[in-house]
């Protein structure tokens, strides 16, 4: 028998990693120069002391060659905890090393390819930004230098792609001879480390990266990348060339209350998911303001950098998403979790957005895109009406629509996105309320005369330490909003005995009209407490402790059956572009159509309604199967089995755009074909 | 006692308790009759001063607004009506009585939840002397203030933000700034029971309000 590691070739590997961060940067001219900003800063903003950045720098000088060393780019930080760990003596123990995951052993994955030690909400989390380091270099050769905080150790060393066997190899020092070493290669070039930290050489770095040192393309590409760090903390980036050296100063940019002081928007807390939140979503209308390109779109922020910038133009298809800009900023477990579900791209310059999770993110933040612009009425688009022959056949449509939408499940898990949530307890909330006991006596919701609704109370929770008076609302409103029955409670908690707030149960008398009622319950707090270290905040007398619990039910009547999925609307407008498109909204999607298009305004005269009717189902399918296919895409990726497009399996996981193209088509030719067929056989 | 209301053609006497006596029905119709009067008149009035063209637009928003807000409180007063548990029936009948001169779409959808009835709204503003009123500013920017539900929720919030702004439009703010403060407000307290402060907790709270 013959058994061996099958050689590879790295050289291989490394231009593919190349091409894919040149790639996903969208061929910039400036792509080196964008990603090496982006890795190098991040890789030692991840290994900063202090959390805050607080002595912690980051200095990348272009070094000019000279008799004594050739081109050089030099990238020094110190505030980190240099190449720390163990120290691994062959490619052996450097693997048990890995193995482990300790993410003190930073020197041992710094001289790996492909592994990564860092946590989840780390910056840089697969090991690709050395490879990149690597590529920078015409000669794929780098030496770095470090001086590491747990030992004081000095390393210096160098790793290089072997042109021969196409492997990428380590050479290090330890100690006097890593000096001896140091001096032999850099005597003169740079000083002696005397505070922990890393440096890191390029050799002969490619002509593109030389270039943004000189002509103040690296200095443009940190601010608009590291804006958020240099904003919050005023860190040092400095970027020297020659004679010049400058300080990166944060960017006049952003955040946008910078520019903007009027219409500005701030979401707050956003809760996309159990215990995942965006913390902000912060919005600027720009009107005759000009912005500078590279600020274009909503900055998507992850750990103090921009991961992307997302065209709002791509989000809301309104012409007046070119003149808003802002950011997105997600708290700790959200962007944890899209490191762990790899719902960021590799190279950390990109979202995934077809995936759930991105998804998600995506349609917050159209939502608080629409609710600003409706917020400063910054569209006219408005919605026109129509005569009644026509309104009926936009309403025969949507129903068509909505049946089949229906059919093919997606009110169900799928898209049911559209479907209301009940937003279940936070795992992570200590005081809450509790409304588990409340129900009615049918599973609908339904309740008639002489029943009761039970357990109509909320209780309180606290799990802290700390007492905590609290103010507890409770109401039953109809549709109207007509207060039936109302209670307000100031308690200690935790009490000793477990407080209802209030009734055990709820006659349903002649006060109650046949109707929907909610029942309704908040929480303040009754005093100002400071749950720093419990809860890591402080409220305030009076402020909303935990989010408004609700459930509903129905006197005398069952619930109404679930809107449809689609809702038509009809607009006029000279923009070309707008023909039939789809907007989502929070609960589903408006299928705008255009009357002044040319294609569309004969269909909008007196008798031609049964002609906008079939109009407005063939396009409404095109838009239904293309939805159906984007959640059957994302559930494949989930390992969960598609919806609808179970034959065309393969082909979505790996598929482009024409083949996605060609398969609505046929499903959408199906459709219509067999409709016509049943209608002809009627 | 009941109100008198014409929901979609059927006469309705409202009343939060559905018992109606002879004697209330009796002073149900006679209060539909003064409004319908008193409506009519007023808007005759109106025309007559130049306030509203027969056509229908209206020259002075506020003046008109203000006129119809302080004649519904003079009567919602007159029957105890407000305050009551029938209040809301008042402001929904007003309706049935405005003509399209002042009010072109008949029963708007907002005006559904009785607080942000629009002529409720009125009856608000209207609680105040023309002067107070004029110096808050044009219609839209009462129109701003009242669309901040957690604003109205309050009458301590509601009267320190019409009284800071009066003091605000007096320095020379624009609407458009105007409407940055009421966002500012609603941002600071939407997160707030505000009921539950003592006034110096709650002054203390929008004084502090940056904006």
């Amino acid at each position: 028998m013959f058994k061996f590691i099958q050689p590879k070739n790295i050289e291989n590997d490394l231009m593919a990693i190349l091409e894919g961060y040149e790639q996903v940067l969208q061929q910039s001219p400036n792509w080196l120069a964008e990603a090496f900003q982006k890795d190098i800063i991040q890789n030692s903003w991840d290994a900063r002391v202090n959390r805050k950045g607080k002595e912690w720098s980051c200095i990348l000088t272009y070094l000019p060659s000279s008799e004594t060393h050739p081109n050089l780019i030099v990238v020094s930080d110190t505030g980190t905890y240099g190449l720390t760990g163990r120290i691994p003596k062959s490619k052996e123990e450097e693997v048990e090393i890995l193995q482990q995951q300790d993410k003190n052993d930073r020197l041992a994955f710094f001289l790996s390819s492909n592994w990564s030690n860092k946590p989840e909400e780390a910056l840089g989390t697969r090991g690709r930004g050395k490879m990149l380091f690597i590529g920078a270099s015409k000669e794929k050769t780098i030496y770095f230098e470090s001086l590491r905080l747990d030992d004081q150790e000095y390393v210096f060393g160098k790793i290089f792609l072997n042109k021969n066997t196409k492997e990428i190899e380590n050479e290090f020092y330890l100690g006097d001879e890593a000096n001896r070493k140091r001096r032999e290669i850099f005597y003169s070039i740079l000083g002696n480390f005397y505070a922990p930290g890393t440096r890191i050489f390029i050799i002969q770095p490619e002509e593109s990266l030389i270039r943004s040192f000189l002509n103040g393309d690296m200095e443009a590409l940190i601010q608009k990348t590291w804006w958020e760090i240099l904003h919050k903390y005023n860190v040092n980036i400095t970027v020297e060339a020659g004679n010049k050296k400058v300080k990166i100063e944060p960017s006049s940019w952003l955040p946008v209350n910078k520019v903007e002081k009027e219409y500005v928007y701030d979401s707050g807390l956003v809760e996309l998911d159990e215990g995942l939140r965006i913390k902000n979503i912060s919005l600027a209308y720009l009107g005759d303001k000009d912005l500078p390109e590279a600020y274009r779109g909503i900055a998507i922020q992850r750990g103090g950098m921009t991961i992307q910038r997302i065209a709002v133009k791509d989000i809301i298809d309104d012409a007046i998403g070119e003149k808003i800009y802002g950011v997105v900023e997600m708290d700790q477990n959200l962007e944890k979790e899209l490191l762990r579900r790899r719902d960021e791209g590799p190279e950390h310059c990109s979202i995934h957005w077809s995936r759930v999770l991105p998804r998600k993110i995506k349609k917050a933040l159209r939502n608080q895109i629409l609710d600003f612009i409706r917020k400063f009425n910054l569209t006219e688009r408005e919605e026109k009406h129509i005569g009644r022959a026509h309104k009926q056949a936009g309403k025969e449509a949507e129903k068509e629509l909505n049946d089949l939408a229906r059919k093919l499940g997606l009110l169900g898990e799928g898209i049911g996105m559209k479907r209301k949530t009940v937003r279940k307890r936070l795992p992570d909330e200590k005081i809450r309320l509790s409304i588990a006991d409340f129900k009615t006596p049918s599973s609908t919701g339904r309740v008639n005369f002489g029943q009761s609704v039970r357990g109509t109370y909320v209780i309180p929770i606290n799990e802290t330490e700390t007492q905590f008076r609290v103010f507890v609302k409770v109401r039953i409103f109809n549709e109207a909003g007509d207060i039936i029955k109302k209670e307000e409670k100031e308690i200690t908690i935790p009490d000793k005995e477990t407080v209802k707030v209030v009734w055990e149960k709820t006659l349903i008398n002649k006060g109650f009209l046949p109707g929907k009622y909610t029942f309704r319950a908040e929480i303040f707090a009754g005093e100002e407490k400071d749950f720093t270290v419990e809860l890591g905040k402080k409220f305030e007398k009076g402020e909303r402790v935990y989010h408004p619990v609700s459930r509903n039910f129905y006197v005398e009547m069952d619930p109404p059956e679930e809107e449809g999925l689609f809702k038509i609307n009809y607009t006029e407008t000279d923009e070309r572009e707008k023909y039939v498109w789809l907007e989502q909204e929070d609960r589903g999607y408006l299928i705008w159509c255009n009357m002044r298009h040319p294609d569309i305004k004969p269909l909008m005269i007196r008798g031609e309604q049964n002609r906008l009717r079939e109009f407005l189902i063939r396009e409404g399918v095109i838009f239904l199967y293309a939805l159906v296919l984007a959640e059957d895409k994302a559930r494949i990726e989930e390992g969960k089995e598609p919806l609808v497009f179970r034959k065309e399996k393969e082909m979505l996981l790996g598929g482009d755009f024409e083949g996605f193209l060609e398969i609505v088509g046929k499903r959408r030719s199906i459709y219509l074909w067999e409709r016509r067929k049943s209608w002809q056989s009627r | 006692m009941a109100i008198k209301v014409i929901d979609k053609g059927k006469v309705i006497y409202a009343t939060s308790s559905g018992l109606i006596t002879q004697k209330e029905k009796k002073k149900a119709d006679k209060l539909y009759l003064e409004l319908k009067i008193s409506l009519k008149k007023l808007e005759e009035s109106l025309i007559e001063r130049g306030l509203i063209t027969p056509g229908g637009v209206k020259k002075d928003a506020l003046r008109v607004w203000f006129e119809v807000g302080r004649l519904l409180n003079r009567i919602g007063k007159r029957y105890k009506i407000l305050g009551s548990s029938e209040e809301k029936y008042y402001w929904r009948s007003i309706y049935n009585h405005v003509s399209n001169l002042l009010q072109k779409e008949h029963f708007p959808k907002r005006s559904e939840d009785w607080k942000v009835n629009h002529f409720r709204l009125c009856g608000i503003m209207a609680k105040r002397s023309w002067n107070e009123v004029k110096k808050v500013g044009p219609w839209s920017i009462w129109r701003d203030i009242f669309d901040n539900k957690k604003i109205l929720e309050d009458s301590r919030v509601f009267d320190w933000t019409v009284n800071r702004i009066s003091r605000l439009r007096n320095k020379g703010w624009s609407h458009k700034k105007i409407r940055v403060f009421l966002y500012a407000i609603s941002g600071r307290i939407k997160d707030l029971e505000t009921s539950i402060l003592t006034n110096k907790e709650l002054y203390k709270k929008l004084e502090e309000i940056e904006f």
